[in-house]
C-alpha cells in the first residue's frame, strides 16, 4: 500500500513494473525474464547482484532504451523514470535528460573514431545549448577533474585508443555525470578493469553519487563494494528478482537459499580461506523449470518449488521492505552452507 | 620521418609489383601463337620488311633482353613500344586516350560515393520501412545487373524513348581547344561553357550506367556499416549520455561506418576503368577502356604490356590514396604502434 | 535392426546441425526464392536440349521467313534476324554460362585454396613470402582486364575463357583462405594439436581446411554471379563461346545493332544473366546469414 501511495507522488526515480523480455531463436522461445518489477527511490542507492548471465544487463538496458528490439521482445505494465514513462518517442526524450548510464566495457562505450573533446562537445551541446565554446571547454575540464583525471588537457585531445582502461572509464563517469540526471545506471562499471583500479572507480562513483544526491542503481560482481555502496539490494536469478532488501541486513542474515550460496561464494580475505560454490548452472532460458528456477540447484529444495514459482513475499515487520522469494526461506536452515 | 619511410617503402613496393606484373604479361605474349608483326601487317608485305620491323621492335631477341630494352625506353624516354594496331607510339596512344576516361571514371566515382552514402543512410536511418525496402530491392537488382544491361535499358529508355540524351557518341571538340584530352575539361579550359554543358549531356548516361552497380554495391555496405555499428556499445553509450538524434546519426555512427564503406570503395574505383570498356563500345565514347580492348583483341603486344602497366598504376595509386583516407578516418591505425 | 538406424539418424549430430542450418536458411524466404531459382536454372541448364522448343536454332540456321517475330506463345522470347527462337538459343547460352562458371570455380577453388593454406599455415617464412607476392601480381589489375589478356593471348572459346577468368579469380581465393588460416594458427585448439605432434599435412587438411571450407563455399556462391557477368561482358566483346553457338553475351551485343525496334533480341538474354546472378547472390546471402549467426 505504501508502494502504491509513493508511486502516486512520483517518489520513485526508477519504476519498473512487471517488465518481461525474451527471444526466440530456432529451438524456441528464450524466457530470459518472465516478469520482473523493481524499483529505486530519490537519492537511493540501489544494488543489483547475480551471477553472470541472470539478465541484469539486461533490464538495465531496457530501462534506458538501448536493449535492441528486435531480436528482444519486451514487454512491460510500464517503466517509470521521476514518474514519467519511457515509452515511445517523449519517452525517448526523458531517458535522454534522466538517465545516465555507465557500461560494462569502457573499451568500446567511445566512440574509436572521435576525439574525446568531441565526443564531450556533441552531449554538452544538446544538453546545454547556447553556451560558449570556451565554456563547454571549461565545463569538460571540470566534469574530468571530478574524476580526478590526471592531464585532462591532454585526455580532451586524445582518441579512446590512447588512453588507458582506468582512464576511459573516468571518461565515462564524468561524461555520465556531465549532465544533470536523477538517475545513474552503473552497469558492472569495473567488470573490465584491474583489481587495483576497480576499488579506486567505484569509491569514486560512491563519492561523487552521494555528493549529487542521485539515484544509483549499480550491478557489480564486486560484492564487497556493493555491500559498501549500497542501501537496498536485489538478488536477481535466472530472470528473477529472488531477494530484496535493505544491503545491511540481507548480507549480515540472507534467507534465499541463492542469496545465501552467492554470498557464501565470494572469497573473504578475511575469511576462513576459499569459500563454497554453488554447484550446477544457470537453468536453461530455453525451458526453465516450472517452479522455481533455483530449484534443482537448491539445497533446501521441496516438491512445492517444482511446480510453482514462489511469489516475493515480506519477510520484515515493516511491510514490503524485505522480500523474498522462497517457500522455505528463513526456516533455519541458513547453516545449510556450514 | 616514420610516414615518409612508410610510404617510400609502399612506393618501392608496389614499382615491384607492376615490374613482374608487365614482366609476366611480356612473358605470356611472346608464347602466342603466330607472327604478332605479321598478322598485323598482311600477307601481302615482304619478308624483308617484317624481318625489319620485327627488329626494330625488339622481337627478334630474348625474352629478357626485349624486355631490358622496354623498360629502358619507358625510364629514359617515356616510350612504350609501337602499337601494331595504330602504328602510333602506346605512350602517344594511352595520353590521348586516358584523359578522356578518366574524366569519365571520375563523375562515376562522385557519383557512386555521393549516392551509396546518401541512400545507404537512409536506408539504414529508415530500417525496415517502406523506404529501405524500397532501396534494398534496388541495390539487389543493381548488383546483379551487368553494366551493359543498364546502358542498354537506359538507352531505350531515355534516347529511343524520351528523347532526352544522345544514343552515344561526344561533342566533336574543336581542335585548338584540345589540351588535356579530357573532354569536359578541355571545354571549361577554353571557357566554352556550352560545349562543356553539351559534354555533360552526352556523357549522362554513360556515367550512369557505369555508376549504377557501383551505386548499389555501395549502398549495401554502407547501410550494414551503420547497421552493424547502431548496435554498438559506444552509440547506446553516446545516446543514453544525450547526444542529439541528428548528430548521432551524421557523425557519430557515420563517421566508424565509413571505414568499410571507404575501404569497398576503393575497390569499386579502382575496377571503374577496366568495367567501362562494354559502356565506352555502346556509347561510341572513344576512351582509354575502348582502345584497351581493341589492343587486346587485336593481340597488338606493346599495347596490352602498356595497357595493363597503366591498369596497374591507376590501380596501386587508387589503392594508396584509399589507405591514407581510411587511416585519416580510423585513428586506431595511425595511432597502434605510440599508444 | 532397420528401426535402430533410422533412429540414430534423427539424433546424429550432422543431421542436428543441417537441420539447424537449414531452419536459419529457411527464415529468410528471399534464400529460399534464391535457391529454388538456382535449382531451376541448374536443371534448365541440363536439360536445355530437351526443353528448348527449337533446339536446332541454337547453331546456325536461317528461317528468313519468321525472322523478327517479337515475343508470343510459339516463341516466348522472339525470334532474332536469321528467324532462330531467342528463347532457345538463351537455353543453350544459359548452359554455356553457367558452364564456364562451374569451370572457373573448378579451376580457381582448389588452387587458390591451397596456397593459402600453405602460405597461411607457414606464415614468416619464404613460402609465405613467395605466394603472397606470386598472389598479389595477379592481383594488381581488374580482373576482368586480366581475364581478357590471358584469354585472347592463349586463344579464343569457350575453355580459353574459362582459363582467363581463373588465372583473374584464383588469387582472391588465396587471400581469403590466408586471413582464415592466420587467424586460425592463433586458436588454442590448433596450437595444442601442433604441440601433440601431429604432422603438418594432418593438421592444414584436418583441422584447418574444414574451418574454412563454410567460407569458401558462400564465396563461391556470390562468385558465380560475378563470374557469370565477367563471362557475358566477356562474350559481349567476342570472347568465349564463339558464333554461331549462343552465349548470353553475345546475344546481347549482337541485338545491340536491332535497337530499338527489336528489343527482345537484347532484353530477354539480358535478363536471363539478371535472372541467374540474381540467384546465386541470394543463395549466397542466406548462405551468409547462417555463418554469420553461427559465430554468434
Amino acid at each position: 500500500m505504501e508502494m502504491e501511495e509513493k508511486r502516486m507522488q512520483n517518489e520513485f526515480a526508477l519504476d519498473v513494473r512487471n517488465l518481461s523480455v525474451n527471444y526466440k531463436i530456432y529451438e524456441g522461445i528464450l524466457d530470459v525474464i518472465p516478469g520482473l518489477s523493481l524499483h529505486v527511490g530519490k537519492a537511493e542507492r540501489v544494488g543489483l547482484i547475480g551471477e553472470t548471465g541472470c539478465g541484469k544487463t539486461t533490464v538495465l538496458k531496457a530501462v534506458a532504451r538501448v536493449l535492441q528490439s528486435p531480436p528482444a521482445r519486451i514487454k512491460t505494465d510500464g517503466i517509470y523514470v521521476t514518474g514519467t514513462s519511457i515509452d515511445g518517442r517523449a519517452g525517448m526524450k526523458q531517458v535522454r535528460k534522466n538517465v545516465s548510464m555507465i557500461f560494462q566495457d569502457p573499451s568500446t562505450s567511445l566512440n574509436p573514431t572521435l576525439k574525446i573533446d568531441t565526443q564531450m562537445m556533441d552531449i554538452l551541446k544538446s544538453q546545454f545549448p547556447k553556451h560558449s565554446k570556451s565554456e563547454y571547454r571549461q565545463m569538460m575540464l571540470d566534469s574530468l577533474a571530478a574524476v580526478s583525471m590526471p592531464a585532462p588537457e591532454r585526455v580532451l585531445g586524445s582518441y579512446p585508443i590512447q588512453l588507458s582502461g582506468g582512464m576511459r572509464q573516468r571518461v565515462c563517469i564524468a561524461i555520465s555525470l556531465m549532465k544533470d540526471t536523477e538517475l545513474m545506471i552503473a552497469d558492472e562499471p569495473t567488470t573490465a578493469l584491474d583489481v587495483t583500479i576497480e576499488e579506486q572507480i567505484l569509491e569514486l562513483l560512491d563519492k561523487l553519487v552521494r555528493e549529487k544526491k542521485k539515484s544509483l542503481i549499480l550491478v557489480s560482481h564486486a560484492l564487497g563494494a556493493v555491500r559498501k555502496i549500497t542501501d537496498r539490494v536485489y538478488v536477481m536469478y535466472a530472470g528473477n528478482i529472488v531477494e530484496a532488501g535493505p544491503t545491511r541486513e540481507v548480507f549480515q542474515n540472507p534467507k534465499h537459499p541463492y542469496t545465501i550460496g552467492l554470498l557464501a561464494a565470494t572469497p573473504r580475505l578475511t575469511g576462513e580461506g576459499i569459500a563454497d560454490g554453488i554447484a550446477g548452472d544457470l537453468p536453461s532460458y530455453l525451458d526453465p523449470p516450472e517452479g522455481c528456477r533455483f530449484a534443482l540447484r537448491c539445497p533446501q529444495c521441496s516438491d512445492q518449488c517444482l511446480q510453482t514459482p514462489p511469489k516475493l513475499e515480506s519477510v520484515s515487520a515493516d511491510e514490503g521492505s524485505w522480500q523474498v522469494a522462497c517457500y522455505n526461506a528463513g526456516k533455519g536452515v541458513t547453516t545449510c552452507q556450514a | 620521418m616514420k610516414i615518409l619511410k612508410k610510404t617510400l617503402r609502399r612506393v618501392l613496393h608496389t614499382l615491384l609489383v607492376l615490374l613482374a606484373l608487365s614482366f609476366l604479361i611480356f612473358s605470356f605474349i611472346r608464347i602466342i601463337p603466330g607472327d604478332p608483326v605479321r598478322s598485323s601487317m598482311g600477307p601481302m608485305v615482304p619478308e624483308e620488311t617484317i624481318q625489319k620491323i620485327r627488329s626494330e621492335l625488339n622481337f627478334d631477341k630474348p625474352l629478357p633482353v626485349q624486355y631490358f630494352y622496354w623498360i629502358k625506353g619507358i625510364v629514359t624516354a617515356g616510350d612504350f613500344g609501337m602499337s601494331l594496331f595504330t602504328h602510333r607510339s602506346v605512350g602517344e596512344d594511352i595520353a590521348r586516350y586516358l584523359p578522356r576516361s578518366l574524366e569519365l571514371c571520375l563523375y562515376s566515382a562522385l557519383l557512386i560515393l555521393m549516392m551509396g552514402v546518401l541512400l545507404g543512410t537512409i536506408s539504414a536511418v529508415f530500417k525496415n520501412s517502406w523506404i529501405d525496402n524500397v532501396i534494398r530491392v534496388f541495390t539487389y537488382f543493381g548488383v546483379v545487373t551487368p553494366p551493359y544491361a543498364f546502358a542498354i535499358f537506359f538507352m531505350l529508355l531515355f534516347s529511343y524513348s524520351l528523347r532526352l540524351f544522345p544514343i552515344g557518341g561526344v561533342p566533336v571538340m574543336p581542335a585548338e581547344y584540345v589540351r588535356t584530352g579530357a573532354l569536359g575539361l578541355d571545354a571549361l579550359l577554353a571557357g566554352d561553357f556550352a560545349l562543356y554543358g553539351k559534354v555533360m549531356h552526352s556523357m549522362f548516361l554513360p556515367v550512369l550506367s557505369l555508376s549504377i552497380g557501383g551505386i548499389a554495391y555501395q549502398t549495401r555496405i554502407h547501410r550494414s556499416a551503420m547497421v552493424e555499428n547502431i548496435n554498438a556499445d559506444y552509440i547506446a553509450f553516446a545516446r543514453v549520455a544525450g547526444v542529439g538524434n541528428g548528430k548521432l546519426i551524421f557523425k557519430h555512427l557515420m563517421k566508424p561506418s565509413f571505414i568499410p564503406t571507404f575501404t569497398v570503395y576503393g575497390l569499386q574505383v579502382a575496377s571503374l576503368l577496366g568495367n567501362a570498356f562494354i559502356i565506352e563500345v555502346l556509347f561510341r565514347y572513344q576512351g582509354f577502356s575502348q582502345y584497351s580492348l581493341s589492343v587486346i583483341m587485336n593481340k597488338d603486344p606493346y599495347g596490352i604490356v602498356g595497357v595493363t602497366l597503366i591498369f596497374g598504376i591507376i590501380f596501386a595509386v587508387v589503392n594508396v590514396l584509399i589507405d591514407m583516407g581510411v587511416s585519416v578516418l580510423d585513428p586506431r591505425i595511425g595511432l597502434r604502434g605510440e599508444a | 535392426m532397420e528401426m535402430q538406424q533410422t533412429l540414430s539418424a534423427t539424433t546424429n549430430p550432422r543431421v542436428e546441425a543441417f537441420k539447424k542450418d537449414w531452419y536459419k536458411f529457411s527464415r529468410n524466404p528471399m534464400s529460399l526464392l534464391g535457391l529454388a531459382v538456382v535449382i531451376l536454372v541448374i536443371f534448365c541448364a541440363i536439360f536445355a536440349d530437351v526443353i528448348a522448343p527449337f533446339p536446332e536454332d541454337a547453331g546456325l540456321a536461317v528461317y528468313m521467313e519468321r525472322a523478327f517475330e517479337g515475343p508470343s506463345g510459339q516463341h516466348l522470347a522472339g525470334t532474332d534476324q536469321f528467324g532462330r527462337d531467342v528463347f532457345s538459343r538463351m537455353l543453350i547460352g544459359l548452359r554455356y554460362s553457367l558452364g564456364i562458371g562451374l569451370l572457373v570455380l573448378a579451376l580457381s577453388v582448389p588452387f587458390g585454396v591451397i596456397l593459402g593454406l600453405l602460405a597461411g599455415y607457414f606464415k614468416g617464412t619464404w613460402l609465405d613470402i613467395l605466394i603472397m607476392r606470386f598472389t598479389e601480381i595477379f592481383m594488381s589489375i581488374p580482373p576482368l582486364i586480366l581475364a581478357m589478356v590471358v584469354c585472347t593471348i592463349f586463344g579464343n572459346g569457350y575453355l580459353f575463357a574459362s582459363i582467363g577468368i581463373a588465372v583473374a579469380w584464383w588469387p582472391w581465393y588465396t587471400r581469403l583462405t590466408y586471413n582464415m588460416v592466420t587467424s586460425l594458427s592463433n586458436e588454442l585448439f590448433i596450437v595444442y594439436t601442433e604441440l601433440s605432434g601431429v604432422k603438418v599435412m594432418r593438421i592444414i587438411l584436418r583441422e584447418m581446411l574444414p574451418n574454412i571450407t563454410s567460407s569458401v563455399i558462400t564465396k563461391m556462391s556470390l562468385d558465380m554471379g560475378s563470374i557469370i557477368i565477367t563471362a557475358s561482358s566477356m562474350s559481349f566483346v567476342g570472347l568465349g563461346v564463339q558464333p554461331p553457338t549462343p552465349s548470353l553475351g553475345s546475344m546481347v551485343s549482337e541485338g545491340v545493332a536491332y535497337l530499338p525496334e527489336f528489343w527482345w533480341l537484347t532484353i530477354m538474354p539480358a535478363l536471363m544473366v539478371v535472372l541467374i546472378v540474381m540467384s546465386f547472390n541470394l543463395l549466397g546471402d542466406g548462405l551468409t546469414d547462417v555463418l554469420a549467426m553461427e559465430e554468434k
